[in-house]
C-alpha cells in the first residue's frame, strides 16, 4: 500500500457558497487502484467533494491534483471523458437505449462503431446483464437494480482509470442493494480502478472501501481502513456515527483467518462434500453459516483444497471478545 | 342532394382555391414562428434574465384580440412604409399570434428537463452543445411539439380574419356569407376551416410521434 501511485490529491480544499463554508480544509489522497469511500450525514460535503474531481463544482480554496497535474490545467470535457461517473438511477437517459447510454463516452471519443458495439456487449456481460436481451431496451423498461448495472457499465465504457460514484445504490431496495454492493466489490477487485464512492450507509462503505473518509460539517473527521475506523474511532463523533452498528461492523470486517485453525487434527474425509467458506470470508459469514447449517466445523477451501477449519467454539469466543470491546467502547 | 351538387359546381373551385390560400397562410406564419421561437426559446433558457421580458411580450400579443391585432398591424405597417393590406400584413399578424405557444413551450420544455440529468450529461463529458442536442431537445420535444400544434390550430382560426385585410383564405366565404346572410356560404368557409385545423393537427401529431424518441414512449 505504501508505494502506491497517487492518483487524486486534495490539498487544503475549501469551498464557500453564499458566505457559508461547505468544505473546510479538506486534504486526502487516493492511490491508484484504491477505493476511497466518502461517508457522512447529508450536507456533510461528501458529494461536493466528489463533484470537485470532475469539476462539476470548483473549490474556492486549496488545490486538487489528478495524476499529479493540477485540475485546472485540464480541458474540462477531456478530464470528464477520462473519469467514469455513476449517479443514482436517474442518471440514465430515458430516451436512449441501453446500448446508446453505455456508448455515450466512446462515441464522444470517436471510437469506431464495431469497437463500441463489442465493448457494449462485453460490459453488459461484466455487470451481469445478457447483451442479447438488454442491448436494445430502454431505461424505463428496466428495474432499479438493472438500471444501476447499466449505470456502472456506462461509467466503465471507455475504460477510464478513475471512477466516481455518487450514492449509486441509494434508491434501491435493501436486498437489491446488498446484492449489487457485493457484485460491485468483486468487480472492483477484478478491474482495479481508482474509485471515489459517496454513501451514507456505513455497511456499504465497509464492504466497498479500501479506505473510508468520514466527513462532518465540511471537514474530514477520520480517514482509514474500515477496520481501523471501527476499532479506533478518532473521536466521539465517529463513535456516534457508527453507533449501534459497531459490533456488527466488526463482525463484517474481521476475517475468519483469525479463527482458522490448521487441518492437522481434523478428519478431512468427514468434511468432504459439506459447504465451505473462502479464506477471505468474514466472521459474519461464519455466523450465517452456523445459522444455516448444522455443522460444528466449517471447512475453509482455497483453490478447491481444504486449507483450514473454523470451529463453532473459536467463533463464539471471538464474538464474545468483540462484544466486550464494544460494550466498553459504547459506555 | 341536388342543392349541394349545384352548390359545389358553383363554389367548389373557389373553396379549393381559398382552402389552399388558407393552408399557405397557416404554414408560412407558423413555420416562421417555429424558426423564430424555437431558437429564441433555447436562447432564453441560457440567459434567464431575458426570459421574462421576451415571454411577457409574447403573452401581451396573445392578449390582444385577434381582430384588433389585424387592425393594429395596419398603422404599424403604414409607419414602416410597408403594404397595409394583403398577404404581407396578414402573415405578420398571424406570425405574432403564433409566437407565444411555441416560445413558451420551448422554454418550459427545456427547463423541465431534470437538472440532475443535465449535470450527469456534463459530468460524463458532453459539451453544452451536445447536452442541448442529445439530451435537452429530445427530452423536451413532446412539449415543444405541443406548442407548435397549439399555434397551428389557433392560426387556422385566426387566419379566417385575414380576409378582412384582403389576404384571402376561407374567411372570404365566411364574411361574404355574413354580409349576404347566406348560410351556405358561411358554412362553405367554416367547415373546411374546421376540417383544416383537425387535419393539420393530425399531421403534426404523426410527426410528433415519429420524432419522439422510442424510450420516452415506454410505459413503466
Amino acid at each position: 500500500m505504501g508505494q502506491m501511485q497517487e492518483k487524486i490529491r486534495f490539498r487544503n480544499v475549501s469551498k464557500s457558497y453564499n458566505g457559508s463554508d461547505v468544505l473546510k480544509d479538506v486534504s486526502f489522497s487516493v492511490g491508484e487502484g484504491e477505493t476511497l469511500v466518502l461517508i457522512g450525514t447529508s450536507g456533510c460535503g461528501k458529494t461536493t467533494t466528489l463533484k470537485m474531481i470532475n469539476r462539476l463544482t470548483e473549490p474556492t480554496g486549496g488545490g486538487i491534483e489528478v495524476n499529479g497535474r493540477d485540475l485546472s490545467s485540464y480541458e474540462v470535457t477531456d478530464l470528464r471523458r477520462g473519469i467514469g461517473y455513476v449517479v443514482q438511477s436517474i442518471g440514465l437517459f430515458p430516451h436512449m437505449s441501453v446500448k446508446k447510454n453505455i456508448s455515450i463516452v466512446p462515441d464522444l471519443l470517436g471510437w469506431p462503431g464495431e469497437k463500441v458495439a463489442s465493448r457494449v456487449d462485453e460490459l453488459l456481460g461484466m455487470v451481469g446483464l445478457d447483451p442479447g436481451s438488454f442491448r436494445e431496451r430502454y431505461p424505463g423498461e428496466l428495474s432499479g437494480g438493472q438500471q444501476q448495472r447499466v449505470g456502472v457499465a456506462r461509467a466503465l465504457a471507455a475504460d477510464p482509470p478513475i471512477i466516481l460514484m455518487d450514492e449509486p445504490f441509494g434508491a434501491l431496495d435493501p436486498i437489491t442493494r446488498e446484492g449489487l454492493q457485493n457484485e460491485l466489490a468483486d468487480l472492483l477487485r477484478k478491474i482495479r480502478k481508482t474509485v471515489v464512492f459517496v454513501t451514507h450507509d456505513i455497511f456499504e462503505a465497509a464492504i466497498l472501501g479500501d479506505r473510508i473518509a468520514l466527513m462532518d460539517g465540511g471537514r474530514l473527521v477520520q480517514t482509514g481502513r474500515p477496520k481501523e475506523i471501527v476499532e479506533n474511532p478518532a473521536n466521539s463523533f465517529v463513535v456516534e456515527f457508527l453507533g449501534k452498528h459497531r459490533f456488527q461492523l466488526s463482525l463484517l470486517l474481521t476475517d475468519i483467518a483469525e479463527v482458522t485453525a490448521g487441518t492437522g487434527t481434523v478428519d478431512l474425509a468427514a468434511l468432504e462434500g459439506i459447504p465451505s467458506l473462502a479464506p477471505d470470508s468474514t466472521v459474519l459469514d461464519a455466523l450465517n453459516y452456523f445459522k444455516r447449517y448444522d455443522h460444528e466445523v466449517i471447512p475453509v477451501k482455497e483453490d478447491g483444497e481444504i486449507s483450514g477449519v473454523v470451529t463453532k467454539g473459536e467463533v463464539r469466543q471471538m464474538v464474545c471478545g468483540l462484544m466486550q470491546v464494544h460494550d466498553a467502547g459504547v459506555q | 342532394m341536388l342543392v349541394f351538387n349545384n352548390f359545389f359546381t358553383e363554389y367548389g373551385g373557389e373553396i379549393a382555391r381559398l382552402t389552399w390560400e388558407h393552408v399557405q397562410m397557416t404554414v408560412f406564419s407558423v413555420g416562421g414562428a417555429v424558426l423564430f421561437s424555437v431558437p429564441t426559446g433555447i436562447f432564453l433558457t441560457r440567459s434567464r434574465r431575458l426570459a421574462p421580458p421576451f415571454l411577457g411580450f409574447a403573452s401581451m400579443v396573445q392578449t390582444v384580440p385577434s381582430l384588433a391585432l389585424f387592425g393594429l398591424v395596419i398603422p404599424l405597417f403604414m409607419i414602416l412604409g410597408l403594404p397595409i393590406i394583403g398577404l404581407v400584413p396578414a402573415l405578420f399578424a398571424l406570425f405574432l399570434y403564433a409566437l407565444l405557444p411555441i416560445l413558451r413551450n420551448t422554454y418550459t420544455g427545456i427547463r423541465q428537463v431534470d437538472p440532475v440529468m443535465i449535470e450527469t450529461a456534463a459530468g460524463i463529458g458532453m459539451t453544452d452543445r451536445q447536452i442541448l442536442w442529445r439530451v435537452e431537445l429530445p427530452l423536451s420535444l413532446p412539449v415543444i411539439m405541443a406548442g407548435i400544434r397549439t399555434s397551428t390550430v389557433i392560426s387556422v382560426g385566426v387566419a379566417t380574419l385575414a380576409a378582412l385585410i384582403g389576404a384571402g383564405g376561407l374567411g372570404e366565404l365566411i364574411f361574404r356569407g355574413l354580409r349576404t346572410i347566406n348560410y351556405k356560404l358561411m358554412l362553405a368557409g367554416a367547415i373546411p376551416a374546421a376540417m383544416l385545423a383537425l387535419c393539420l393537427d393530425f399531421i403534426l401529431a404523426r410527426i410528433e410521434a415519429a420524432l419522439t424518441p422510442k424510450g420516452m414512449k415506454v410505459k413503466r
